[in-house]
């Protein structure tokens, strides 16, 4: 008897086709949320010239002056990198503004460093310069990396498939085509549906976790099927009657392994640095894609597909049988 | 297989994974009180935007370098109060009024019209454009993961280029040579101060019709050169201008006033091609990269910069710690260890003393991969690839567990532990198998295909999955034979259960 999860196809086809599409749409409008590659932002820059004086503590009250006036006229750093001028040996310490901070704001915490500076005895006004500048990412370098990825996976998929088409026969390997098209741009669309903060060339690491993950857990459904096959009891099950064999003893094992790869990139992602957060918090929903996509959505498509394939080959078989028996027939009536 | 063999595999096994995980893992003072022993996983390469101290000398954080580009006429407000400081008198006054500061930049009034604090100069804003689109379209050749490259106030460009422990120094001659800018140009003469200009043979004439493009590569010494290919037409009018050589001259090429590369040779140029090494000194594979790209960008380039002597120069360079923190390497090490102490927490649990074989397996899963990745010099640990071995590990811990359920399944059936792992193995190897060749081979034809980030997660991710599916169909196996022989309380070793509690075998 088929499961009430399979005979919801049109259901899951809907709830697909919505993500999808408005994921391209906004895909093609917006793109992705690449916040983290900070387009345009606003890079505060201080030296101290360390050759002509090296002092800890004049560098802890610089760093004081600056939070002190930032903090005073309402601006606050997305980021602050520190390094280290190796022409002219300084240190250089770098806020990081976002784009919609006030250039005004911005200037007159300038001012405000710059005049904190000369009224403190301790600093050597001579020795620091405090500037700002606007950045504007230039961007565009993930071209080629983004359709030669793409192009990679693409390829890749088909090969896997190829393979599950000779191992499990041609119908699974349609059903896993399928499904592995559809995780990846399920999961492309999530990620530009919800403005996930992500790197440029994250979506399509994403991506490609989405088509392992959702290929694995596809041959999990296939072997069972196979397993079906084997078992005499089982062998002439109608299509829909096999695909819920098959779903019902895979469903739990897919999601066993989703939530063990949902809870290993939560506590990745979750124990990382802010930045290799971005990297690896999102793979969840490549997981989570690829198990919905493989315990609801791939059965319930699976069911059609297989008995399409399952019908062609009886005809198919029947022609033969027919013709050969024809054939057999053709030298008899002959002889006679 | 007999306790004793076993208990010698057991202990030679045990011996291997605990020298490896030494060699992997623990640093040890050298005993001089100075130096030490650093494992192997300080030597893999790590992806610039992670920052830990690691290397030869401990000095290397992560990070990565930034130089300025500024196009002439226009200097940093920085620099501005500097030269301004260093005069004096109506010096400084005559120097204040020259220059027109917009942003952080200064541009010199004599060179630059800026109205209204803007800029108005049509030609210098064209120049800048065709200069700031040749510099992207270097780097951006380059193929460097994690560069970028920012247009400053508008006029200036910044170029961040993320340092790996072998290319730690190469950023001096890539800021150097990215910069030039003007007419490419190769000069002929019997040295260089008498070398004149060969090519392109009329100034009317592009360079591009001479010069076919370059590109790098490695001979069978590993000896990197950069390959010069000329066109027919640049082949023949080489090949006619460098017929009288005597016994030596000097092929130049040069973009604007800077000279690329100065080649001597012995013979009339007779190939399309020229092979450029530099046996004294060695290019690194980085500088031949970027030679090649320099000679290439320009020998196709099709939008040359409206004057040939406009210049752009960078006036310092700065060394900056990993975009991710000084500690992001050291998080992600935390995080990998809290998920290894999950699983074995999970596999302890759930199947008893059979947690130690499954400890083993992985542990020497993870010994070989870490090796790998050590010897491997193309990969690095990035987020990328980190992630590639957490799904591996899930791959290997999810087979093994499925062999684990499918042997307690066959135990409660009624059959003795060793035909029930037989079973369990018989009947789960072609379901491992296959999610193994798979994965693998979707992993390594995205390598194959991809480029940067991708390319590397995919070869960490086959390679890894090779290991996996070796140590689940192999080694888990073998480790199960020879620890399980030891007990004679077989079922209560793997915690498994069946409602027969008699236990013979």
């Amino acid at each position: 008897m088929t499961k009430r999860p399979l005979k919801l196809l049109p259901v899951w086809l809907a709830i697909s086709a919505v993500i999808i599409v408005a994921g391209i749409i906004l895909m093609s409008l917006l793109g992705f949320n690449t916040a983290p590659e900070r387009a345009k932002s606003y890079s505060f820059e201080v030296r101290y010239d360390v050759s002509v004086e090296i002092d800890p503590q004049k560098v802890s009250a610089l760093e004081g002056i600056c939070e002190q006036q930032f903090e005073a006229h309402n601006v606050s750093a997305a980021a602050r990198q520190d390094g280290n001028d190796v022409t002219y040996n300084m240190t250089v310490i770098t806020y990081v503004f976002s784009g919609d901070t006030s250039a005004d704001a911005l200037k007159l915490a300038k001012k405000g460093i710059d005049d904190a500076i000369k009224a403190n005895a301790g600093l050597s006004e001579a020795l620091i310069s405090v500037d700002y500048y606007e950045l504007s990412n230039v961007g565009g370098f993930a071209y080629d990396a983004t359709w030669r990825g793409a192009l990679g996976l693409t390829v890749g998929a088909i090969v896997a498939l190829v393979y599950i088409g000779i191992r499990f026969g041609v119908g699974n390997a349609v059903t896993g085509l399928v499904l592995c098209a559809h995780d990846v741009a399920f999961t492309l669309s999530f990620l530009a549906i919800a403005r996930i903060p992500t790197y440029t060339f994250a979506p399509l690491l994403f991506a490609a976790i989405a088509a392992v993950f959702s290929v694995v857990f596809w041959l999990i459904h296939c072997a069972q099927l196979r397993d079906a096959k084997k078992d005499a009891a089982l062998r002439n099950l109608p299509s829909a009657d096999a695909v819920s064999y098959a779903w019902e003893n895979s469903w739990k094992k897919i999601l066993i392994i989703a939530a063990a790869g949902i809870a290993m990139f939560a506590v990745a992602g979750g124990l990382a640095a802010a930045g290799v957060r971005l990297a690896l918090l999102p793979a969840m929903i490549s997981v989570a894609v690829a198990a919905y996509s493989s315990v609801l959505l791939g059965p319930a498509l699976h069911i059609h597909i297989k008995g399409a394939f399952d019908k062609f080959f009886a005809k198919h078989k029947r022609y033969s049988g027919k013709k050969k028996a024809e054939n057999r027939a053709a030298p008899e009536a002959s002889e006679n | 297989m007999g306790k004793i063999k076993s208990a010698i595999c057991l202990v030679l096994a045990t011996l291997i994974i605990a020298a490896l995980s030494f060699i992997c893992f623990v640093s040890l003072p050298a005993g001089d009180g100075v130096s030490k022993f650093d494992p192997v996983v300080t030597w893999i390469d790590k992806d610039a935007n992670l920052g830990v101290e690691f290397g030869a000398s401990g000095s290397y954080y992560g990070g990565g370098y930034t130089a300025t580009y500024f196009p002439q006429g226009v200097i940093s407000a920085r620099a501005y109060e500097d030269n301004k400081n260093d005069k004096t008198g109506d010096e400084q006054v005559e120097y204040a009024n020259r220059y027109v500061q917009v942003g952080g930049l200064c541009f010199d009034s004599e060179e630059i019209t800026v109205e209204n604090g803007k800029v108005t100069d049509e030609a210098f804003i064209a120049n800048f454009a065709a200069a700031k689109q040749r510099l992207i379209d270097r780097y951006k050749a380059m193929n460097i993961e994690n560069i970028r490259i920012e247009t400053v106030d508008e006029y200036a460009v910044r170029v961040f280029v993320p340092q790996s422990p072998e290319t730690a120094n190469a950023y001096t001659s890539l800021f150097a040579i990215f910069g030039y800018m003007g007419d490419f140009e190769v000069l002929y003469g019997a040295d260089e101060a008498s070398a004149t200009t060969v090519l392109p043979a009329r100034p009317t004439e592009s360079i591009g019709q001479y010069v076919d493009g370059a590109s790098s590569a490695a001979d069978a010494t590993g000896a990197n050169f950069v390959a010069i290919r000329f066109t027919d037409e640049g082949k023949t009018r080489l090949a006619s201008k460098t017929a009288d050589i005597e016994s030596s001259g000097v092929l130049i090429f040069k973009i604007g006033k800077d000279t690329v590369i100065s080649l001597t040779i012995d013979s009339a140029v007779s190939d399309n091609t020229i092979y450029v090494s530099n046996p004294s000194s060695p290019f690194s594979k980085e500088a031949a990269q970027a030679l090649a790209v320099l000679i290439d960008s320009e020998a196709k380039s099709t939008e040359p910069i409206p004057d040939g002597t406009f210049s752009v120069s960078y006036d310092n360079v700065v060394s900056t710690r990993a975009i991710y923190g000084d500690s992001a390497l050291m998080y992600l090490y935390i995080a990998f260890g809290v998920c290894f102490v999950l699983m074995m927490v999970f596999f302890f649990v759930r199947y008893g003393l059979l947690g130690f074989v499954h400890m083993y397996t992985y542990l020497a899963f993870l010994l070989v991969t870490i090796l790998c990745m050590w010897g491997i010099s193309f990969v690095s640990l990035s987020t990328g690839t980190f992630a590639a071995v957490l799904i591996a590990s899930l791959l290997l811990s999810a087979s093994q567990a499925l062999v684990y359920e499918n042997v307690h399944k066959e135990y409660k059936t009624g059959k003795t532990i060793a035909a029930s792992v037989k079973n369990g193995y018989k009947k789960t190897f072609w379901h491992i198998f296959d999610a193994h060749i798979v994965v693998a081979a979707l992993s390594f034809i995205v390598y194959g295909i991809g480029i940067t980030q991708l390319s590397a997660f995919a070869f960490m991710l086959g390679l890894a999955t090779v290991f996996s599916g070796i140590c689940a169909l192999g080694l888990g196996r073998f480790f199960w034979a020879i620890m399980m022989s030891f007990t004679d309380k077989k079922a209560r070793f793997c915690n498994f259960k069946r409602v027969e509690v008699e236990e013979n075998d």
